[in-house]
């Protein structure tokens, strides 16, 4: 969140909410219902939940509003609220999150982005790639793992602000960021690998 | 093996002190390790950036969440099959009729009274089917009675002795069921088989389109080659 001279501070936004302004409550869910929506989806893999999950975390957040002593930053404390219930979720429904991974090229959503021209079709096709393979990578992961990634590198949150949400030391932060993003790496070359010589065996098939 | 791993996450993240970043710096002009890590992790994190969120219209209703799944999404599961079932049952309906008719045709030579034929397919189509519908619908959720044993409200105004009636059913009934075994179980066959065409010739389409962009782009370069030795030449 930019710092723009005219912007209301969260600090200050969420001292008028408790004092009973819904406009600023309002103005709260505004800034920050993108980033929060992006978590749960992210950590849930599925937009109707994460819809859900989204509501519940500003209905809670409005409901605490008093209990929120302003220890954190309110962004850090929704952030908190908004892991929460994505666990209880998959503690509910007793499972691994399922990934919507979208399976190789859908030609109508090709042809639906042909409107955006700065994007050729390889480059799409290989963006797609690359997302699926990102997903199923990120799927596999250790929760702790993930979430460390998610907020550094979705979220831009320093090391110092994730080791607070999560209650763990700051070397923790960094150990979990490390040994996820070397198992990603690994696990991307692998599907890379895969993916070019997949592309290699229909273009030779293709020609000959 | 350097091992510098919170040294190299701090840069890699910018969040090293300006002191740490000039080490940092220096040590990397020497070590081909944390070279090497900086530019994998580097390129991990590009990698990271290809996972985009869907962007819905907005995500927060407040105080008043409104469902946003569209109406018929809403229908849950069962009321869906009823109406299917309400589909079918019309249908086998219509071909129990043809099959009673035909039956107290032949009843009716011998009995000899022919207003009853006339009077039955009126009786079905309207009441009987308007009635069968409302009732399903209504029972749909446990979907115990089987819907054959409605039918029948029509058929009874017919003179036809009880035994031989309720043969008659309990063969309808037979019939029927086994029908529906057999619809279904090719419906859910087709249904896969479109299914999966429809799956193949997505795939497929998605390679072509590939493979034709670069074909294409390759003829263009071809030709723009041509052009200008074309040009040359003039």
């Amino acid at each position: 969140m930019g710092k723009c001279g005219t912007m209301t501070s969260d600090e200050e936004l969420v001292a008028r909410a408790t004092a009973g302004d819904q406009d600023a409550f309002a103005q709260l869910v505004t800034r920050w219902e993108r980033p929060i929506y992006a978590l749960a989806y992210r950590t849930l893999r599925r937009e109707e939940e994460a819809r859900d999950v989204v509501q519940d975390a500003f209905l809670r957040a409005y409901r605490g509003l008093k209990e929120f002593k302003g220890e954190a930053k309110f962004s850090s404390w929704l952030y908190r609220i908004t892991l929460n219930l994505c666990r209880d979720w998959m503690r509910k429904e007793r499972r691994a999150p399922v990934a919507q991974v979208p399976e190789g090229v859908d030609p109508l959503d090709l042809a639906d982005q042909q409107a955006a021209p700065a994007e050729s079709v390889e480059d799409l096709v290989a963006r797609r790639e690359m997302s699926a393979a990102v997903q199923l990578a990120m799927a596999d992961l250790p929760e702790e793992q993930r979430t460390a990634i998610m907020l550094k590198e979705y979220h831009g949150l320093t090391f110092q602000e994730i080791a607070e949400m999560l209650d763990c030391p700051l070397s923790t932060v960094k150990t979990r960021l490390y040994q996820g993003l070397s198992v990603l790496r690994r696990r991307l070359e692998r599907q890379q690998a895969e993916a070019t010589r997949m592309r290699r065996a229909i273009w030779e098939r293709t020609l000959l | 093996m350097c091992d510098q791993r919170e040294r190299v996450l701090d840069y890699l993240y910018d969040e090293a002190t300006d002191a740490s970043r000039r080490d940092m710096e220096q040590h990397l002009e020497s070590c081909d390790d944390c070279g090497d890590e900086l530019r994998a992790l580097r390129s991990v994190r590009t990698d990271l950036l290809a996972w985009g969120v869907p962007n819905p219209p907005s995500v927060w209703t407040p105080f008043a969440p409104v469902p946003a799944v569209p109406w018929f999404r809403q229908v849950p599961a069962w009321a869906m099959a009823a109406a299917a079932s309400v589909m079918f049952v019309m249908g086998a309906g219509g071909g129990f009729a043809a099959y009673a008719l035909g039956a107290r045709g032949a009843l009716q030579a011998s009995a000899g009274t022919p207003p009853a034929v006339v009077a039955l397919a009126p009786g079905l189509d309207a009441e009987a089917v308007g009635a069968l519908v409302r009732r399903e619908l209504a029972s749909a959720q446990v979907n115990s009675e089987p819907p054959v044993a409605v039918v029948p409200a029509s058929v009874s105004a017919t003179r036809l002795d009880p035994a031989a009636e309720k043969r008659l059913l309990a063969r309808a009934t037979e019939l029927v069921g086994a029908s529906e075994e057999r619809q279904v179980s090719w419906v859910r066959a087709y249904l896969y088989e479109v299914g999966r065409d429809a799956e193949r010739q997505r795939r497929a389409d998605g390679q072509t389109l590939t493979v034709l962009k670069a074909q294409v782009d390759q003829l263009q370069a071809v030709l723009s080659q041509l052009v200008q030795q074309q040009m040359k030449v003039q």
